[in-house]
């Protein structure tokens, strides 16, 4: 074999989840206080880098979209209007290099949801599954997240359908009640952003939201994996260029058996990566291309880890032995 | 004609516009200036002039025209300042293109008996928009002196966290330096007037420094407070000194300096935000859906072992 | 009905079932192990297993542990494992007992069927064992009903609810609930409970015996090292063998044809017909299809059979390693992958023998349909547009057990092989 065969022989058994999880904990620390070591990454990050938190290398995206777009009609052939979309392209500039992979190995609210499932599994609680009925139902919630947070900001300024401009408390809506809101900031033990702002209504309301949905943050990772992840805008407003990301995941349906360990293993449980057989490209909205599928894929070349179109990691029937085997001490006290 | 020493000295410089006021005015930005839209461009910062010594109350007043108006960018250049005169007072226009602190000077000077009523309305307008995103790390904008053109400058010292988002809240301490020609002078009278009159008085020390606390004037119930109305304050310094000469053929013997000084603050963020009321709401919210998860989970339990006893031969 | 068991007449059938089983088995392994010369050593192990099918106590079994019959590969093997348990896959190709069990069944029932029940009724289970329960499918109509008659037999059948599709969540739900009850039966038939260190232990039991055999056919196919009968006699063992014991063999079999590929020592030449076999299972000692398929030059790379690659394909693949996880995972595992014709729609099965045919370089397909089975029969319409729109030439063969039909079959197959010879050499040209 030559050196790139040899190489990719090398990645296809080797165990992802492992290399992830030691990514996942490098990234966390970059982001919640990499702006203690004057690291800057600009204000289009496709992750929850949340600049509330003091530490924060850069900005979240999402906060840059909704000041961006708080603009009036005319404003948007203005410069103004250029900044938005000059700020939106470097957004999808930064994301289609990692495409949904900013989900699963970046992502801080990811990681944090990663580490309170291996608590829950620690312990032996079970986990939750949604059926496939509310699976339907419940994702389109990040599709009208995403749009609310589009559309409150241009109603701040212009007037849609006669009706009076929304009020400017309504400023960032979603970050008022986002959960990387008041989470990040814990990561400089800052509690500041714990609070409920008596103001007026709209604050009230808003702050209240946001500490609702911190509190189920919490109880919704630990009782099912990436929780949150299935409610987010982000996640919706990426996969809108996920078709043209340069790091893909593809499957191969003719060589799927239908075994369905891909599903099983999926955190955020994707039925269609195990039943969908026609798809050359298999990342659905919510997947967070953590690659645990491609591992868990016994059949060679099924699931495959593309850049650009070249393989670099594929699911292979040693490679999914030799993780398999990897997972068991008892077998060894056993045998 | 005598203006009688009150009057003339108190003059101070104003964001808020009067009530008959025919021009088109928006309150822009984190620091609420007021600005003036229309016409093509950027909008422009427009400021009024007053006098008086309460907040609230203070006539809005014409600008005189012997009167010389001095506008420094945050580059410490000169840079030019329309007035606009209305009916009954004058706004001072500007168009705000650099980041960071404008200072704008409204300097008289009038040969009153045998003294000189030198009186300076002085603010600082910090211009900041986070709109097109900025350096995540935000500079310390430290005060600038204008020695030369200004004879007596009352500067805030900065505080801690003062930069391009800093805003000034009650119950913060605020100090204050008097400076003549550029250098600290004592013994400068400072009275803090606070937006519904409450007044405190002060002298400046050896170097030129005041302190007082700001706080906060009125209480209310919570409804009726409106926590997110920007309020000002007036910082009133005077100081007489021997200094005398001939200003158009009169002459005088000493010289007192009024400085006015106004700046815009909010209320504490502990009168509008609870960090108690929010972890109540959060620990409400964990423990009931906590318990709402485990019950739901429970009834649904396919796992229970009680399922696994069998009953039955077969 | 009871009594028929002591009764004399009971007693002679058994013995004279017995001795024919026996000689049944001779006469297979005759054809398989002696009319071949290149047999692997390492087969030696599985041709032993097999002649002594039925000749003695099986010293494989512990007698302490409850021996559980399973008539289906969709009876969840690690299940059992783990209860502690043992599980002995019952499907019997014995014309022998096929001509006892026509008795209690129509004339036109599947054979398998009629030979298991005759093996069942009359004690004649590989190592002649006493199953402590029968684990009866609902999969096919006729594995079904034997349970109607476990009063008349005295036997201990279980029936195991089986969902009549795969694709609909409420199948999935269905079978999990079936999964559960069986667990909640084999509990009390063992009297253990099942403990996730034990299922975990168990499922990589299986896992490990899956390695194997995938590695297996990977060598089957890199070269022609070993010939079809050989691999279905290994596939046969592990019907009724120790499953680690049977994972070690297989294991020193493996080097062996690693051995074989290095060495460039194939079994047949290069113009051997490469077949794919479905269909209705060939169990041991029925192989007649097969034999004659290699006796008449073709090679065996691949057969889609339920007594082959479907029982041990699919690992079990499980996200957290407790039970919550790893009874559906099990339950998963053995219903969505499944080919067997009794779930409709089966696409999954066109699938994999257009799948089986790309990736093993078939040039033909051997379709066995058992008389009286009416799912295979069925599906030869669908399979067979598929493999002719493939342009794969495929030979439908309906048979049952008896040895009649011999003359017949040689000359199909014959004549099927030739045909695929020429073809290759048409297109070689």
């Amino acid at each position: 074999m030559n050196i790139l065969q040899n190489i990719k022989y090398k990645a296809d058994n080797a165990n992802v989840s492992r290399l992830r999880f030691w990514i996942q904990l490098l990234t966390f620390i970059l982001i919640a206080y990499g702006g203690y070591l004057f690291i800057h990454i600009g204000s289009q990050v496709p992750t929850f880098a949340c600049p509330y938190n003091q530490g924060s290398p850069g900005t979240c995206y999402l906060i840059a979209m909704q000041h961006g777009l708080h603009l009036k009609w005319s404003e948007l052939v203005s410069y103004r209007g250029l900044a938005f979309f000059t700020g939106f392209l470097s957004f999808i500039g930064f994301f289609i290099v990692f495409n949904k992979a900013w989900c699963g190995f970046i992502c801080p609210l990811g990681t944090l949801q990663d580490w309170i499932t291996k608590l829950r599994y620690r312990i032996g609680i079970r986990f939750s599954r949604y059926d496939s009925l509310s699976f339907q139902k419940l994702k389109k919630v990040k599709y009208v997240l995403l749009i609310l947070l589009i559309a409150i900001p241009l109603g701040m300024s212009n007037s849609f359908f006669g009706l009076p401009p929304i009020n400017h408390d309504m400023q960032a809506p979603f970050c008022q009640v986002c959960p990387g809101r008041t989470i990040m900031p814990l990561a400089s033990a800052d509690t500041s952003q714990f609070f409920i702002d008596f103001t007026n209504k709209t604050t009230l309301v808003m702050s209240t939201l946001g500490m609702l949905i911190t509190g189920l943050f919490f109880v919704g990772a630990f009782a099912k994996k990436r929780f949150f992840c299935f409610f987010c805008p982000m996640s919706a407003l990426q996969f809108m260029f996920s078709r043209i990301g340069i790091l893909r995941l593809t499957k191969n349906g003719s060589k799927c058996t239908k075994c369905g360990n891909c599903y099983r293993v999926c955190d955020v449980g994707i039925l269609g990566i195990a039943e969908d057989i026609t798809s050359k490209n298999i990342v659905k909205d919510d997947c967070m291309m953590c690659f645990k599928c491609v591992e868990a894929c016994p059949e060679d070349d099924c699931l495959d880890v593309k850049v650009f179109n070249a393989k670099i990691f594929s699911s292979t029937q040693e490679g999914f032995f030799k993780r398999y085997n990897q997972q068991d001490k008892l077998v060894k006290k056993n045998e | 004609m005598m203006l009688s020493l009150q009057s003339v000295a108190q003059i101070w410089i104003s964001n808020s516009a009067p009530k008959e006021s025919s021009l088109k005015i928006a309150v822009s930005g984190m620091h609420k200036i007021s600005a003036l839209r229309g016409e093509r461009g950027s909008a422009k910062v427009i400021q009024w002039l007053r006098s008086g010594s309460s907040v609230e109350e203070s006539l809005f007043s014409q600008a005189d025209s012997s009167a010389s108006i001095f506008l420094f960018d945050p580059q410490e250049q000169r840079v030019a300042v329309e007035t606009k005169a209305d009916m009954n007072s004058s706004a001072f226009v500007f168009k705000n293109t650099e980041e960071g602190y404008y200072n704008l000077f409204y300097l008289t000077e009038k040969v009153c008996n045998d003294t000189l009523m030198v009186s300076c309305a002085s603010r600082e307008i910090l211009n900041h928009s986070c709109r097109n995103g900025h350096a995540k790390e935000l500079k310390y904008i430290p005060y600038k002196t204008f020695g030369k053109d200004i004879p007596m400058q009352i500067v805030r010292e900065r505080n801690k966290g003062d930069d391009l988002h800093y805003f000034v809240t009650s119950g913060e301490r605020l100090t204050f330096r008097a400076l003549h020609d550029g250098k600290p002078i004592e013994g400068v009278k400072m009275t803090l007037v606070s937006q519904k009159g409450w007044k405190n008085v002060s002298y400046t020390n050896l170097e030129g420094v005041a302190s007082f606390e700001l706080i906060q004037d009125y209480f209310t119930n919570w409804n009726m407070f409106d926590v997110k109305k920007v309020y000002n304050y007036l910082l009133i310094a005077e100081k007489t000194l021997p200094i005398s000469g001939i200003r158009n053929q009169k002459s005088f013997t000493q010289t007192k300096y009024v400085t006015t000084y106004s700046e815009a603050y909010l209320p504490a963020k502990t009168n509008y935000m609870s960090l108690v009321w929010g972890l109540i709401v959060f620990l409400v919210t964990v423990i009931i859906s906590f318990i709402v998860v485990y019950v739901y989970r429970h009834k649904r339990n396919v796992f229970k072992k009680h399922n696994y006893e069998y009953t039955s031969k077969y | 009905m009871k009594d028929i068991q002591q009764s004399d007449r009971f007693q002679r059938v058994v013995k004279t079932a017995s001795i024919h089983y026996d000689m049944e088995i001779s006469k297979t392994m005759a054809a398989i192990a002696d009319n071949f010369s290149d047999n692997p050593a390492a087969m030696k192990y599985f041709y032993e297993k097999h002649r002594d099918l039925i000749r003695s106590e099986s010293d494989g079994h512990q007698p302490l542990k409850k021996i559980i019959s399973t008539l289906c590969i969709h009876v969840p093997v690690e299940l059992i494992l783990a209860v502690g348990a043992i599980p002995v896959r019952s499907c019997t190709g014995a014309y022998s007992t096929d001509q006892i069990g026509a008795e209690f069944l129509p004339a036109k029932s599947c054979p398998m069927v009629k030979s298991t029940l005759g093996a069942i009724s009359f004690n004649l289970l590989p190592g002649k064992i006493q199953p402590d329960l029968i684990i009866n499918p609902a999969t096919c109509d006729q594995k079904k009903k034997l349970g109607d008659i476990d009063e008349e037999l005295s036997k201990k059948f279980y029936l195991l609810e089986m969902p009549s599709t795969k694709d609909s969540e409420e199948a999935r739900e269905y079978w999990l609930q079936t999964v559960f009850k069986l667990i909640r039966k084999l509990e009390y038939v063992t009297g253990n409970k099942l403990t996730a260190k034990s299922l975990k232990l168990a499922i990589r039991k299986v896992a490990k015996a899956q390695q194997l055999y995938r590695k297996f056919n990977q060598l089957r196919t890199a070269a022609p090292v070993i010939l079809g009968k050989d691999a279905l006699l290994v596939t046969n063992a592990f019907f009724f063998d120790d499953i680690d014991r049977w994972s070690l063999y297989l294991e020193l079999l493996n080097d062996e044809l690693e051995n074989r590929i290095k060495t460039n020592f194939h079994v047949v030449n290069e113009r051997a017909p490469r077949i794919l076999l479905t269909g209705s299972p060939s169990v041991f000692p029925n192989m007649k299809l097969p034999i004659l398929v290699e006796e008449l030059g073709g090679i065996i790379v691949s057969e889609e059979f339920c007594s082959s690659s479907r029982m041990l394909w699919d690992t079990v693949a499980v996200d957290e390693w407790h039970l919550y996880d790893m009874i559906p995972a099990i339950a998963d595992r053995y219903l969505k992958p499944s080919t067997c014709p009794n779930f409709s729609p089966n696409t999954d099965r066109k699938r994999k023998i257009l799948a089986a045919i790309e990736d093993y370089r078939i040039d033909g397909v051997v379709y066995q349909t058992f008389t009286g089975c009416q799912l295979y029969d069925m599906e030869t319409r669908v399979i067979g547009k598929a493999l002719e729109d493939a342009g794969v030439q495929t030979l439908f063969v309906e048979t049952d057990y008896s040895p009649e039909d011999i003359g017949q079959l040689t000359t199909r197959v014959e004549a099927f092989l030739h045909s695929l010879k020429h073809n290759r050499k048409k297109l070689a040209l």
